[in-house]
């Protein structure tokens, strides 16, 4: 557990700025094993025959193929967008192979028993727990769906949450299950041509969870979906639904980790929340994807496009997401505040760190009147990572009474990296309160020096003085995420240590 | 990219009475802007600016103004005053002087490089202090629709050399224009300048406006940049709400580059603007710590009075190794009409560790509760309001030290918030104290 650090001369405070560096030197990615599984995939490239491939192989009904290739046509025709902070070589969208799925789920396992024992393994070394015993055991009181590369492989409780009323289930299922629901929200609330990196997704996109709460109902449980990427060279595509109706509830998690590897490889995803009059969506993630090595070779492009729309009165939509991993991170979780009294929340904690690179942030749209938002971004840069906080807040004419808070700070470790941030606030209504707050700092050696003084050990402090900064993010996580979130980003500031 | 034949034409006719040497150098720079045409809102520091329009519209070289206009009204006292009208010197021939570079979009760049006449070129000599504020008239005059003019003013304070200077760019009520002018800094060790720039364009003009600044070793930069309001309110110009899709709207871009080059420089920089009919008003603020021991202060306060789209994106970029960088910038805006936009972005761009920088920005209203408190003591709603309101913009306006000036750009101001304010020399000065 210690490092030569902790065994440090004790006298030798206050401690240089070496030393936090020292901190943070080593980082091991504990999830970059890979599963030795047969895989069923495809030729790398992309053209309609592939789409037409995707659908097929999912057995898709005519108009999702449709939505597919129309998404595909108007991808051809886009640019890729050159705005975000980052920087990264051409990504060849050719060298990309656009489906993969584990052998042995070629023949659809009817339930956990028949799932591939190494499929099963993996997850429990991710330590997710997918048999039903355990959880009921007492372990976690959560339903799990878990997408492994192109496909989802298993999803726990159905039973229960189908007693509720709630439909939990990999989105291929929901097509071809509940069609009339996919068919009215998929792509309502982000459009197929909406941006090159979800018009990409909108045409391969692989799998993914759907979720339906029906009116009135409070889902009995925590809702969790597990990415897993495990191939070379695949990208993946997922694509989540959920949809709240009137005076319904859910809080949903979502993780994410991928193999060690030398090639970066594209994660481009699409969620989509819908909530109803007077429902509330809680939407947590901890994006732990493989970030590439301390030189930044290897790592996920992580290119994300979520949104919520607040549609109905008095609706409610919460992000929380704890951001560690990926070597580029491009992602605006945003809400669309349409209904009267809808509220809109967003809490980040992204870490850089080595040579990662994250331009993160949200947008909040107030549309309705009296509608409220509140931003919380904590960003910590450590080695040569570059971070950037880019969160839009727009009120529209008619948004009489809208109110945001945006409060983003940066925290700095060490000289060779970047804290950034680009707020942008657009205000067509003369009712409205818009207010914008940003610092940067860094571990100051005061600071430092209070904890040692009181015997904490260098790399505690350091610890301490992170989660303190991170405070207002972690609290609003459910219990089990925000415990997996401290260990994650003391895992990524220590290197060795857990 | 495409741009309007015109363009061709009128360069065509500028240079041929230009030396060989400076035509090829026009005439390359020219080309740039002729390939690269003007930037659209597809590039992210014109993010809400779309200047590619006015590539495509027809232009004429401004002509010499037919008679000199009566600038009483702007006259100020006590200063040496420089004249320009449609880009001309008014007084005297102004002397050669170098192209103009700029930290810009390069088509846009080209266009100013291959146009550009000299406007104040000053140097200012060792541990010289000007005695009397220079004030630098820039008068629009456009009899015809399309009319441009492009004007370069070059300033250099040598070392610990002092001055103040005041430029103003009017524009008279007339046809369509397009004009840009430059205005390139240079401050060597302990040199002080303080620059109030009042922005007072009419309807229907299209104005890009670069600053660069150069900073040195503990020189210190003071910049207050005005943009008034019109007279009065009211949208005499039919079309398009935003003026950027029309080319009879008005849109004003003024980009603000400011390089902390050396230890110790100190910049502050602050803004003011009044906002409506219609206009299209951008600003872009940029402080770039380059060297360490920087410090810097940004103050802005905005009124969105009607119609109008106003942008203010403040930036402060500390390069790596700035170490000990100490920067601070705040934004406040008040909406006091519908239809009134405004869109703020502050910035922060940090390579370095050892550093304090804070930003904040807000949009917002009168605090109700300041309103009632005058009004229980018996002060009218609509002074009461405008009180608030003065004190709001006065945090920025106290920073012109050029006192009838600031008498000035106050009365305008508040003479657009419905209730008399007596506003004297006298009541200033206090205030400034």
């Amino acid at each position: 557990m210690d490092s030569d650090l902790m065994a440090a001369n004790p006298s030798d405070i206050p401690v240089p700025a070496e030393g936090i560096e020292a901190l943070v030197q080593n980082r091991k990615y504990a999830a970059g094993f890979v599963t030795d599984i047969e895989s069923e995939r495809i030729a790398p490239g992309l053209n309609e025959d592939v789409v037409r491939l995707i659908s097929a192989k999912k057995q898709e009904p005519e108009w999702l193929l449709e939505f597919r290739l129309k998404a595909f046509r108007r991808w051809q025709s886009m640019r890729e967008p050159h705005w975000a902070h980052v920087e990264h070589p051409r990504i060849d969208f050719q060298a990309i192979t656009y489906w993969s799925a584990p052998k042995s789920m070629a023949n659809q396992p009817k339930s956990l028993d028949e799932v591939d024992p190494k499929l099963l393994e993996t997850y429990k070394k991710l330590g997710i727990p997918l048999k039903e015993q355990e959880i009921l055991a007492g372990v976690q009181n959560v339903a799990v769906d878990v997408v492994f590369d192109s496909v989802s492989v298993a999803t726990t409780f159905k039973q229960k949450l189908a007693e509720a009323g709630v439909i939990f289930c990999p989105i291929s299922e929901a097509v071809r299950e509940h069609p009339e629901l996919v068919k009215k929200y998929l792509g309502s609330v982000v459009p197929f041509g909406d941006n090159y990196y979800a018009a990409l997704n909108s045409a391969v996109f692989s799998d993914g969870s759907f979720v339906f709460v029906p009116k009135g109902v409070r889902c009995p449980m925590e809702l969790s979906t597990y990415f897993r990427i495990n191939e070379r060279n695949t990208g993946q595509f997922e694509r989540t639904l959920i949809i709240c109706e009137d005076d319904a509830q859910v809080s949903y998690l979502e993780g994410c980790t991928a193999p060690q590897r030398d090639e970066n490889q594209l994660h481009a995803a699409v969620v989509e929340l819908v909530a109803l009059d007077r429902a509330e969506i809680k939407y947590s993630t901890v994006q732990n994807w493989y970030p590439g090595d301390e030189n930044g070779v290897g790592g996920i492009y992580n290119f994300v496009t979520k949104r919520g729309d607040c549609r109905g009165r008095a609706s409610k939509i919460s992000w929380t997401q704890v951001e560690t991993g990926s070597a580029i991170t491009w992602k605006y979780p945003s809400c669309i505040l349409r209904g009267d009294d809808s509220v809109g929340e967003f809490y980040s904690v992204a870490l850089t760190h080595h040579r990662q690179q994250a331009d993160t942030g949200t947008k909040m749209i107030h549309v309705g009147r009296n509608t409220r938002s509140t931003i919380v971004s904590k960003g910590i840069s450590a080695g040569r990572g570059q971070q950037a906080y880019r969160g839009l807040v727009r009120v529209l004419e008619k948004a009489e009474g809208a109110r945001n808070h945006t409060r983003c700070d940066s925290l700095l470790i060490g000289d060779q990296c970047g804290a950034h941030t680009f707020p942008y606030t657009e205000v067509r209504n003369p009712t409205a309160i818009v207010e914008h707050e940003a610092t940067t700092s860094k571990i100051a050696d005061d600071q430092l020096f209070y904890c040692r003084a009181r015997g904490i050990g260098e790399e505690d402090a350091v610890s301490m003085i992170v989660n303190g900064f991170c405070k207002d993010v972690f609290k609003e996580l459910p219990m089990e995420f925000a415990v997996e979130a401290q260990k994650l980003l003391q895992v990524s500031l220590e290197g060795a240590v857990g | 990219m495409t741009i309007h034949a015109s363009y061709g034409e009128a360069f065509e006719r500028f240079a041929a009475a230009l030396p060989a040497a400076e035509r090829a150098a026009r005439a390359a720079a020219f080309d740039t802007f002729a390939q690269r045409g003007l930037p659209d809102d597809g590039i992210e520091r014109w993010h809400y600016t779309n200047l590619q329009p006015f590539a495509a519209q027809p232009v004429q070289l401004a002509p010499a103004a037919a008679g000199t206009p009566d600038l009483s009204a702007w006259r100020l006292e006590d200063c040496d005053e420089h004249v320009w009208i449609n880009g001309r010197a008014l007084n005297a021939a102004a002397a050669p002087a170098p192209l103009p570079s700029l930290d810009a979009h390069a088509g846009l760049a080209g266009l100013h490089r291959a146009f550009a006449t000299p406007g104040l070129q000053l140097t200012v000599p060792r541990d010289v202090r000007l005695d009397r504020p220079l004030h630098v008239l820039s008068v629009s005059d456009a009899r015809e629709a399309g009319e441009m003019f492009h004007l370069a003013h070059r300033i250099r304070l040598e070392r610990g050399a002092q001055a103040l200077l005041i430029v103003q760019n009017l524009g008279l009520p007339g046809a369509t224009r397009f004009s840009t002018q430059s205005l390139s800094i240079e401050l060597a060790e302990g040199a002080q300048l303080t620059l109030v720039r009042v922005q007072d364009e009419a309807r229907g003009t299209t104005h890009w406006l670069q600053t660069t600044a150069e900073v040195g070793h503990d020189a210190r930069l003071d910049v207050v940049n005005v943009d008034l309001p019109y007279d009065e309110s009211g949208d005499p110009i039919p079309g398009e709400a935003t003026a950027a899709k029309a080319s009879g709207g008005t849109l004003i871009r003024s980009d603000w580059r400011v390089k902390l080059a050396a230890p110790g420089a100190h910049a502050e920089l602050s803004g003011l603007f009044g906002a409506d009919g219609r206009v299209h008003l951008d600003n872009q603020y940029e402080i770039d710590h380059a060297a360490p021991h920087g410090t810097s202060r940004q103050w802005f306060r905005g009124l969105g009075f009607g119609p109008s789209r106003a942008i203010l994106n403040g930036r402060v970029v500390v390069q790596r190794g700035a170490q000990k960088t100490d920067s601070e910038q705040r934004i406040a805006n008040l909406m006091l009409a519908k239809g009134a936009e405004i869109d703020a972005k502050p910035e922060l761009e940090i390579y370095a560790d050892d550093v304090k920088c804070a930003h904040g920005a807000s949009c917002g209203q009168l605090d109700d509760a300041a309103v009632f408190y005058l009004r229980s003591r018996g002060v009218p709603e609509a002074q009461a309001r405008a009180l608030l309101i003065y004190s709001f913009i006065n945090d920025v306006l106290a920073r012109v030290p050029h006192v009838a000036l600031r008498l000035r750009l106050a009365r305008r101001i508040t003479a657009r918030l419905g209730a008399g304010l007596d506003l004297s020399e006298a009541t200033l000065s206090g205030a400034a104290a």
